[in-house]
Order: structure tokens, then C-alpha cells, then sequence
């Protein structure tokens, strides 16, 4: 089996043909396993002989540690280790840093060493006979500790004489950028209208139904730890692993269970946990299991950026936004474990939906006392997006304009398309306005402001919000060489690996893992069109193996990537592989290559109708070998390694490079209800119409896209991480962190018009994260129900009481 | 955390004040104890339980005086307070005044608390101090009755 995938140059075939298998609402088989109970997670991985850690955690947001007491925790029967920083420290390197130095000089290490720097950071690891006893012993860790100043807001951290995070830094500044693209200033000064305001977007977690967890254990007799995780992006993050704990790759089995509950982004920066538990079953000779819970999940899983933009946007009298210009801060924690990576993303989408090309960009991103964020559905965009929304609508505001009218107005055309934005991302594709028009019938929006004006007589709050947003998909990593020219990655790459078996059954793999998306049912639909046999004969294998499965550098399902990179890979390898049955059937059959065809789990001849079934193909291919065509190797396996092209594969001196692959759009309309009294918000209508390119399962890309929408709502009305000033996180549970669940979502009309990818092969886009949709369409809605009483909104998130407080203030 | 308040004692201000300023009256005050130590003049050892909505620890204290002032009937008190994965330091100023049978006790609370019970418990933690103020005064109270 073949350990190391190598890169293949391949033209993409032409996928315009209609398909059989592909594009068909194939039921989703492999549900049925988890919500029997049947499913094998992380936690269901047991090892005789295993010990449990649990954390000893940080009461404060930034203190120094004076003095570490373990004699209590050690007394306690069943103990059988306790870690600190400090033994951590003396024993592995600091995590490599992407940002270059001074920032890049900042010390990251899975324990706190010295010093806490965010509510809930793990300071000691203890290790027991069970989960309860290693629970209890972490609280018998005495930790002696001195409060230090605290800062959790990203603009007072980059200001003279604040609290400073790390010393080895010397202030708070991760890094800033500075895109300017066009000419934003001279748009400003030609402009009839100049609209400013200031836009936030709040602090959010992943929350994926199963928590981030690990089971390492270490052989002795080869010098290797096997570690079973939840890591999204398992290949990618070993080197960090394994260059912090001084050890080559090859000495790290990394395994990932067939299951993995959701992951959002949140499964990325999990490798502190990797790290903690390698390093102890390596020093006990024992396996060890970590499994977060739930308050350390939403503590430091993975946040969602907050960020503030100070934006003026340039107008003319029509409603045209001809530039923008704007300052924008990012709040990334107390440790940038994958940032500063979300300080380029954004620029994924740097002029958003529409048609603006001079776009002037102040990115700085600061360390604060709140926990380390990263990739969370929608990384970075889910931001910008934001922005572009509220600032569209304060467009419609200073002009007495529909805020339809303005996005219409502004929106990128048909005929533009693939529309080369100003940071030289390429738009690949698409009807921005007819998927606008599709979603303003579909809520009945002139309809709706009718009842507006109506309800607004009777003293009723009804507001009607849209929101316009691009998701990207498939990243291209040389984005973050913008950072750090040193940064070793570039493009992107998955493999695809299929085989037929001794049998003749279709059997595929890819190194991306699935999380919930029905990888098995969509990547078995791209074998099956390949082969033009049904999904019946083909079996996909779950599970990642840095041993025994397939896997290149940058596997892993995110980024929106596993339809895109994955598909690709396997149709790739599928073709390959298709065309090595060919030549078989056409030796054993004595017929021309050219005459035959793969069909129903056979090979069948157009001119004779003779068949062969894979069978007996596979017969041929693994055991009666001497009957192979003369030279051919024996064998029915096939792997293909898809890099894409992104046309502007690095960036220029102007930052500018085409970050992404794919990029899928949405637009969101929102109808709500503000109870004049209590100010609870209630959605009465909420549409989206998207373009997700050629959808290989239709009913996949219907429950993705369903769930971004509820994590959007969710994110909007419910879910927010909130901390006082002393840097304590006042909502880490689930009766304080509110979730949307089922019974809050709303009736969700939902279209899709398609108009395939011009960048990827299958003509599929990546879709899933969103693009944070309803936030703004949400936002949008509820200040327009509020317009009456003339309460103007900041944030991303709203509440009740925050309503409240505004409308009795004035 | 900050808060402040004040109560009307039917006696004089010097009589507060000398309760106040004993340990061993105070510490027989403290609410929910489940020991005291009286260390010396000026410092109190106890353990505390404090319950705030579901989550009830039992904090070991260091109750210590200073800066007290028995011209102006001001002192102040700080508390540091210590249980599993929660923290808290108190810092109370006190001040006394007021005529012969009518006193005045007034208080400004800067506390700081960190751990479990300050973030799941925050939004609960001025009603349990002001559960807390009244059962130490109704003690005081009572020992400073006739």
C-alpha cells in the first residue's frame, strides 16, 4: 500500500457530460450508524491497561504561577502522575510560530509556564486509574498565584502600557498587514457620499456535538506513539507535534476513529491536547486518555475571531460603492495556536459579493486574556461578510434607499464572471443576481414591507434584514506566506485512493475524515459515475491511518475542501484505475480497448456484447497474474494526488493572490418580530437561495447548508462568550452558552440555483461553512424592526436584555 | 466586583466599633463557618462555606485587619479566601460614625474572584453577599443587644 502519495500532473477531463450517479439525492447510508449508537468515536477506542488525565485549570485570566503544589493531588489513591509546565518545558520546544518575529518569538506551550494567560488554560495534567479520580485529583493541584492586570478587548491591548501577554514578544501586536488595492483614497475623495461607521462581530465557539479528545499509547519495541484523535487536519498537524517533542513523523501513528462528531474548525488547535498526552504515555509506558468536557470545550476549544472594523465606505448618488477603506482589529486570545492565519483568510473575499475594487485594509491582530481562537465554520469570512452587510445597509440609510436596491445595485454581474477581485481572488462562476431575485420572491419581500408598514401603525416591531456573503472553499495556503514568506506551504493537495478487491468490489479512500458530511455516500457517487455502477458495489472506507491509509500533507477535511480536493482525487484515481480494468478486460476478451465500457460492476463490449465481470477482472489482476497482459504489474489499486491550480498561485508584493479555490455564495433574508415589551426577537420568515455549484448529492448539500444557517442563527441570537473585566468567561456551560438546538430553528425556505464552479474539475464549490449568513441578514432585521425607536446596532450577537437597555435608555 | 452599603445600628458607634475591632467577636460572626482560629489581634483563620446557586465550596480564609483608626472609626478588612478551582480577595473599608444610640456602619466591598464560582455563579454573587452582610449583622446585632 503506498505510504506516500507523489504528485501527479493531469489534465482535468471534461465533466460537462451529464451524469449518472452523480448529481442524484442518493439517500445518506451511513446516518443510520450513529443515530443507532452504533457509531465508533474517539471515546469508544478502548485499550486494556488505560490511564485518564485530567487538567488542573487556570481560576484567572492572567496571573503569574508562584508556586505549584502537587504533595495533596499525588496523595490520592489512584494517582499515578502529575505534569506541570515547567517539567513540559524542559522536555519539548515551544509550537513553531507562523507569524515572523517579534511575535514569532512568543513561547507556546500545551501547559502554562510562569504564567496563566486566559480563564480555564490547562497548568497541570494528572494522570489516574480513572476519569473520576483524575478529575477530583486536578483540584487538589495547588496552584499559588498572583492576579496580574488583564486586558480582553484587542484595541486597549495594542494600546501604550497595556498588560503584555508575553514577554518574549514585548507588547500585544500578533501581526498587521496592510492590502492596498486599487486606489480606496482617491474613490473616497470622488465620492458624492462618504458612509462610516463601526462594525463588531462577537465571540463564539464551534461546539461540535463531540468534544476534542485522545487516546495515545507508545511501543516500546518500535519506539512509536499511537495516537487516536479528532484532528481535522491530522497530517498537518504532526510536524507541529512532533517538531515540539523532538521526534520524527515516522515514530507518530496517527489514527483517527470511522467517526468524528463534528468539528466546525474547532478539531484544529487540539493539538495541545496531542502533545500532553503523547508526551505522558510515552513517559508512563501506558496508554492515556484525555476527553474533554464540556466547559473545557467551550473554554478553549476553538473560539471564533472577534473582530472591530472602523470602515468608510466611498458612494456615489446612485447607491454605487466605488471604494472602501478601513481599519480592522482582531482579537485572537491569549494564544495564536493557527492565527495569524485568520488575519489573510478574510481577504478571501476582500470586496465580499460585490463590485469593488478599490479596497484599502489596516489588519492588526492582538493577543488578549480570552482563549485562543482559530478556525470556526467560516473562519474569518463569517466576519468580513458581516461587515459588508451592515455597512450596505448604512448605505441605504444616508441615501433614503430599499437596502435591496443598494446590493442589487452593487452586486458583481453574470457576464463578469470569473470576476477577478482586487486581491486577485478569482470568483469562479455564478448568478449573483438572479440568486437575489430568486430570494426576495421567495420571502416575499415586497410583500413584507407592505406588512411592515402596517404593523408598524398597530405598534408592532417587524423588520426585514438581507445579507449577501461568499463562502470560500479549497484554501490555498501560500496566503499565509503574506505573513511570513518563510511559512514551508503552498497550494493544496488531497489524494484519492480506489482499488477493486479480490471480489471485485469498488473499495475507495481519501485523506480527508469525515465529520458528519456523508463522505461515504458522496465519494461512493464519484466512483460509482466513474465505473457507471451503483452505489451498491462500491465501498468507502471511513477512518484515517497515517499508517495504513492514504493521506498527503494537507489532508483533512476543512476549509470546505473534502467535495472540491477529495472528490477530485478520487475521480481521479478512479479514472486511472477504470482505465488499467480496460486494458484487462480488453486481454482476456480479446476485444479492442476502445470497444469496451465499464458497466454494472462489469466490463462490457459494444460491438459483441461480451462481458467480464470486475470479478473475475479482479480474478485476473490479484491471483491468476500470469494471464495479464505481458509487463503489467500485478494488482487492482490506483492513487492520484489533485493539486490545483489557483491561477495566481502566490502572492505579489501587494499581498494579492488567489487564496482559495472555489467560492460558493448565499443570500439570506430574514423577517423578524421585536416584542415591543420584552424585546424578545422571534423569526417569522427566514430564506436562502445558493449556488453550490454542481452538487454531486443534492440532499448532502441541503443538510450542510441547513446547518450553517442554524449555526448562524444560533450565533446571531444565542451563543455568545462572554467575559468580565477581570477576564473570567461567565458563560463556559451549557446553561449559560446557548446553543441553538432543533426546536429554535425556524422554518427554513431554502433554494439552490447552480451554475457550475469555472475552477474546479467537478464543477462542484465547497459549501458548508456559510459564510455566516443569517448574521447579518438577522442583524439587518431586527435594527430595521427597530427603526422606529431609532436603536442603532453594533454587534453580531443580539439579546434581549441588550434591546431592552437600548430602548429604555433613550 | 464592587459594592457598597451601609445599616443603622440602634446603640452608640463606639460600641460597633469596639465589636468590630475584636476578632474574637467577629470571628464568632462569621457566617457558615466551620472553624474559626483566632490568630492574633489583627488575623482570623477560618474555613467558610459559601454556596452560590448549585455550587457550594468550602473556602480556607485569612481574615486580617489593618490601617485601623480609632479616631476616625475606620479600618480596613481583607479577606483571602482559598478552595478547589476557585479563588477570592476581599478587600472591605469600613467606617463607623453616627450619634450615641444611632450608629451608622458603612462598607465598600472591592472583591476579585476568580475560578468556577466566578463564572458560573457571578450573576448570583450579590445577592449570596448580601445574604452573607445580613447574617454577620443580625450576629452582631444580637451580641450587641442588652
Amino acid at each position: 500500500m503506498p505510504q506516500k502519495a507523489e504528485l501527479v500532473v493531469e489534465k482535468a477531463p471534461e465533466t460537462t457530460a451529464a451524469f449518472k450517479y452523480m448529481g442524484t439525492p442518493v439517500k445518506v447510508a451511513e446516518d443510520l450508524i450513529p443515530l443507532q449508537g452504533k457509531g465508533q468515536y474517539l471515546d469508544d477506542v478502548e485499550i486494556p491497561g488505560t490511564l485518564y488525565m485530567a487538567y488542573t485549570l487556570s481560576p484567572y485570566g492572567h496571573a503569574k504561577i508562584k508556586k505549584i503544589d502537587t504533595s495533596k493531588c499525588l496523595e490520592l489513591p489512584g494517582v499515578h502522575y502529575v505534569l506541570t509546565g515547567e517539567e513540559l518545558k524542559a522536555n519539548m520546544d515551544p509550537y513553531m510560530q507562523i507569524a515572523p518575529p517579534p511575535s514569532g518569538n512568543l513561547k507556546d506551550y500545551p501547559l502554562a509556564v510562569d504564567k496563566v494567560r486566559y480563564y480555564g488554560e490547562p497548568v497541570a495534567a494528572v494522570v489516574a486509574s480513572n476519569a473520576y479520580i483524575a478529575e477530583d485529583a486536578a483540584e487538589l493541584v495547588d496552584v499559588e498565584y498572583e492576579p496580574l492586570p488583564v486586558v480582553t478587548d484587542a484595541e486597549d491591548a495594542l494600546k501604550e502600557g497595556s498588560p503584555v501577554l508575553h514577554d518574549s514578544v514585548g507588547n500585544n501586536l500578533v501581526w498587521r498587514g496592510v492590502w492596498d488595492l486599487g486606489d480606496a483614497e482617491k474613490a473616497l475623495k470622488e465620492a458624492d457620499y462618504v458612509v462610516e461607521d463601526t462594525v463588531k462581530t462577537h465571540r463564539y465557539a464551534a461546539v461540535p456535538l463531540e468534544t476534542s479528545g485522545v487516546l495515545a499509547t507508545y511501543d516500546q519495541s518500535v519506539d512509536t506513539i499511537t495516537v487516536y484523535s479528532v484532528n481535522q487536519m491530522p497530517m498537518f498537524s504532526l510536524p507541529i507535534i512532533c517538531g515540539a517533542l523532538r521526534m520524527p513523523p515516522s515514530k507518530f501513528r496517527m489514527i483517527l476513529p470511522p467517526n468524528v462528531g463534528g468539528a466546525f474548525g474547532g478539531k484544529i488547535i487540539n493539538f495541545t491536547h496531542i502533545t500532553v498526552v503523547a508526551y505522558l504515555s510515552k513517559l508512563l509506558k501506558a496508554p492515556v486518555k484525555y476527553v474533554e468536557n464540556r466547559s473545557e470545550n467551550i473554554m478553549s476549544g476553538t473560539h471564533n475571531n472577534e473582530r472591530i472594523f472602523h470602515v468608510k465606505l466611498a458612494v456615489r448618488k446612485d447607491g454605487r460603492v466605488t471604494g472602501a477603506y478601513m481599519k480592522a482589529v482582531d482579537n485572537c486570545g491569549a494564544y495564536p495556536r493557527y492565527e495569524p492565519a485568520g488575519a489573510v483568510i478574510w481577504a478571501q473575499v476582500v470586496p465580499g459579493i460585490y463590485d469593488v475594487q478599490n479596497v484599502y485594509v489596516d489588519f492588526s491582530q492582538a493577543t488578549t486574556n480570552k482563549g485562543p481562537t482559530g478556525p470556526v465554520r467560516g473562519y474569518s469570512r463569517i466576519q468580513h461578510n458581516f461587515m459588508w452587510e451592515r455597512m450596505m445597509n448604512r448605505v441605504a440609510q444616508k441615501l433614503n434607499m430599499d437596502p435591496a436596491e443598494v446590493r442589487r445595485l452593487n452586486l458583481i454581474k453574470a457576464e463578469q464572471m470569473p470576476y477577478e477581485g482586487p486581491s486577485r481572488t478569482i470568483y469562479d462562476g455564478g448568478d449573483y443576481h438572479k440568486a437575489f431575485d430568486t430570494l426576495l420572491d421567495t420571502i416575499e419581500y415586497g410583500k413584507w414591507r407592505e406588512k411592515q408598514k402596517e404593523a408598524r401603525k398597530q405598534g408592532k416591531l417587524i423588520g426585514i434584514g438581507l445579507s449577501a456573503v461568499i463562502d470560500s472553499g479549497a484554501n490555498n495556503f501560500a496566503q499565509v506566506k503574506i505573513i511570513n514568506p518563510h511559512f514551508p506551504a503552498s497550494g493544496s493537495m488531497e489524494v484519492g485512493l480506489v482499488m477493486i478487491d479480490q471480489f471485485g468490489t469498488l473499495v475507495a479512500r481519501t485523506g480527508t475524515t469525515d465529520q458528519g458530511q456523508s463522505h461515504a455516500t458522496t465519494f461512493g457517487q464519484i466512483v460509482s459515475e466513474v465505473f457507471n455502477t451503483g452505489p451498491e458495489n462500491v465501498v468507502f472506507q471511513q477512518g484515517f491511518d497515517s499508517i495504513s491509509n492514504v493521506w498527503a500533507a494537507f489532508s483533512g477535511a476543512y476549509a470546505s475542501r473534502s467535495a472540491v480536493m477529495a472528490g477530485t482525487a478520487l475521480y481521479y484515481a478512479a479514472i486511472r484505475l477504470k482505465e488499467k480494468v480496460l486494458t484487462i478486460a480488453a486481454h482476456a476478451l480479446g476485444e479492442l480497448e476502445s470497444d469496451l465500457e465499464a458497466k454494472d460492476a462489469a466490463v462490457v463490449s459494444m460491438k459483441t456484447d461480451k462481458k467480464l465481470p470486475l470479478g473475475d477482472i479482479a480474478t485476473l489482476a490479484w491471483l491468476d497474474v500470469n494471464k495479464l497482459p505481458e509487463d503489467m504489474e500485478p494488482g487492482l489499486v490506483s492513487y492520484a494526488v489533485y493539486k490545483p491550480d489557483f491561477t495566481y498561485n502566490m502572492p505579489d508584493e501587494k499581498k494579492r493572490v488567489n487564496n482559495t479555490l472555489t467560492y460558493s455564495y448565499a443570500i439570506h433574508g430574514t423577517v423578524v418580530e421585536v416584542d415591543p415589551e420584552t424585546y424578545e426577537m422571534k423569526i417569522l420568515k427566514h430564506g436562502v437561495v445558493s449556488d453550490p455549484g454542481f452538487m454531486i448529492n443534492p440532499l448532502v448539500v441541503e443538510g450542510q447548508e441547513m446547518g450553517a444557517t442554524l449555526h448562524g442563527i444560533s450565533a446571531a441570537l444565542m451563543e455568545n462568550l462572554e467575559y468580565d473585566e477581570d477576564g473570567i468567561l461567565l458563560t463556559s456551560n451549557f446553561w449559560d452558552y446557548l446553543v441553538a438546538g432543533a426546536k429554535h430553528m425556524p422554518d427554513i425556505d431554502m433554494k439552490t440555483i447552480v451554475t457550475r464552479s469555472t475552477s474546479s474539475v467537478l464543477g462542484v464549490r465547497g459549501v458548508g461553512e456559510g459564510g455566516g449568513g443569517p448574521i447579518g441578514s438577522i442583524v439587518n432585521a431586527v435594527e430595521d424592526a427597530l427603526q422606529p425607536l431609532g436603536i442603532k446596532l453594533l454587534s453580531s450577537n443580539l439579546s434581549a436584555n441588550e434591546l431592552y437597555s437600548k430602548a429604555n435608555k433613550k | 466586583m464592587k459594592f457598597e452599603g451601609s445599616r443603622e445600628v440602634n446603640t452608640s458607634a463606639q460600641a460597633v466599633w469596639d465589636f468590630l475591632t475584636n476578632p474574637n467577636n467577629m470571628a464568632e460572626c462569621l457566617p457558615d463557618a466551620k472553624s474559626h482560629e483566632v490568630v492574633d489581634d489583627k488575623t482570623i483563620k477560618a474555613q467558610l462555606k459559601v454556596g452560590v446557586g448549585f455550587i457550594k465550596e468550602v473556602f480556607d480564609s485569612t481574615i486580617s485587619y489593618s490601617e485601623v483608626t480609632p479616631d476616625s472609626k475606620d479600618m480596613k478588612i481583607k479577606i483571602d479566601a482559598k478552595a478547589k478551582a476557585n479563588t477570592a480577595t476581599i478587600n472591605i473599608d469600613v467606617h463607623v460614625d453616627g450619634a450615641d444610640s444611632a450608629a451608622k456602619l458603612q462598607w465598600t466591598v472591592d472583591a476579585v474572584m476568580a475560578g468556577r464560582l466566578a463564572s458560573i455563579g457571578q450573576r448570583y454573587i450579590s445577592k449570596v453577599s448580601d445574604k452573607v452582610i445580613e447574617q454577620a449583622f443580625e450576629c452582631m446585632m444580637s451580641k450587641l443587644a442588652p
